[in-house]
């Protein structure tokens, strides 16, 4: 499918609406758009956080936002890599800073981040972390401006 | 180190911008890094927020250009409209770095200084007037966790003469936002420019 194709699918819009007609302008962002996705998504080098896992948090962002069908499109993308369990406080503390980046970002602190030290996540894993997560909030909000766009 | 230097109030004075987490040296860095921090011969300056986004190459590579495409492309909407929303989505976020880079980024005239005088003086209470009060009240609302970005926004944008094409950039340059202060704001903190 194409990028403009696959934004629209997301947000659950057909071809021939206003908001496709946008999007068709907007082309080569989209494209860059699905190029960010499976960078923090299915990046090559997923580092300390393996891509099953990537795809929960993301899929939980989406959920709490309303979006099923976002959050089941990240859950196809990931599921069927193989997975690695992280140590029980690491899986943890993971899913505690997504949320707070999903939900508070404003509310951030070096408290955050030094949990996230503490639990034994290096420091690449949380840039990678936080790349993961900001890149969900843009996307969920890119979903939800077409939707409202088109009137759903 | 103490907090006394973290900048809490919003500013059009761009803070220095200092790494909770440790930036990459540049002397160590791989070639995945120095491709993804256009690190050239001639460009041998990197700032320390671009030496930590290099821990994870891959997302810095392609989000830079996407990011510029955003921000910058020509047509659609006005560059104090992108702007505008980027601004809106940093006073959501409290993101002080971004939101004084991007209100030096409005146009130098009178009604975008004032719009800024009125943010940065009330925050999210600030009462804008026309096209950049439609625009406003839609980035505040699309950056909230969870959106509350809804029909009468769209509306009240339409009835400022906001065209569907622009609407769509508002929303890809606010959204742009969440994505940036989730990285800035989250990553490290605004100081003065002479701490250490």
């Amino acid at each position: 499918m194409s990028a403009p194709g696959e934004i629209l699918a997301l947000a659950g819009l057909g071809g021939g609406t206003e908001a496709a007609a946008a999007v068709a302008q907007r082309g080569d962002i989209f494209r860059m758009v699905e190029a960010a996705e499976t960078a923090v998504l299915c990046p090559a080098e997923p580092g300390g956080l393996p891509i099953p896992l990537r795809g929960r948090l993301a899929a939980g962002m989406a959920e709490a936002h309303g979006l099923p069908e976002l959050a089941a499109h990240y859950r196809a993308r990931t599921e069927t890599m193989g997975d690695v369990a992280l140590a029980d406080g690491l899986e943890q503390a993971v899913a505690a800073f997504a949320e707070m980046a999903a939900m508070r970002p404003r509310d951030a602190t070096g408290g955050d981040i030094d949990a996230l030290r503490g639990a034994g996540l290096a420091e690449p894993d949380i840039v990678r972390l936080c790349e993961l997560t900001a890149f969900v909030a843009f996307h969920i909000r890119v979903v939800i401006g077409l939707r409202v766009m088109e009137g759903q | 180190m103490t907090d006394d230097a973290v900048i809490k109030k919003f500013t059009r004075r761009v803070p220095h911008w200092r790494p909770r987490v440790t930036p990459v040296d540049l002397g160590e860095a791989t070639e995945a890094q120095r491709d993804a921090m256009k690190v050239t011969p001639s460009n041998r300056k990197v700032s320390d927020y671009i030496l930590t986004l290099a821990h994870d190459p891959e997302s810095l590579a392609v989000r830079s250009p996407l990011f510029n495409a955003i921000m910058y492309h020509d047509g659609g909407l006005d560059r104090a409209g992108r702007e505008l929303g980027a601004v809106a989505a940093s006073i959501v976020n409290r993101c002080v770095y971004c939101a004084a880079v991007h209100a030096g980024r409005m146009p130098d005239d009178d009604a975008s200084r004032a719009a800024i005088d009125e943010i940065f003086g009330k925050g999210e209470a600030a009462v804008l007037e026309g096209r950049a009060a439609a625009i406003f009240a839609a980035g505040l609302a699309l950056s909230r966790a969870p959106s509350a970005f809804g029909p009468e926004h769209v509306e009240a944008l339409t009835e400022a003469g906001v065209s569907q094409d622009e609407i769509l950039d508002l929303v890809l340059s606010v959204a742009l936002f969440g994505w940036a202060n989730r990285l800035m704001h989250v990553l490290g903190d605004p100081v003065r420019k002479d701490t250490p």
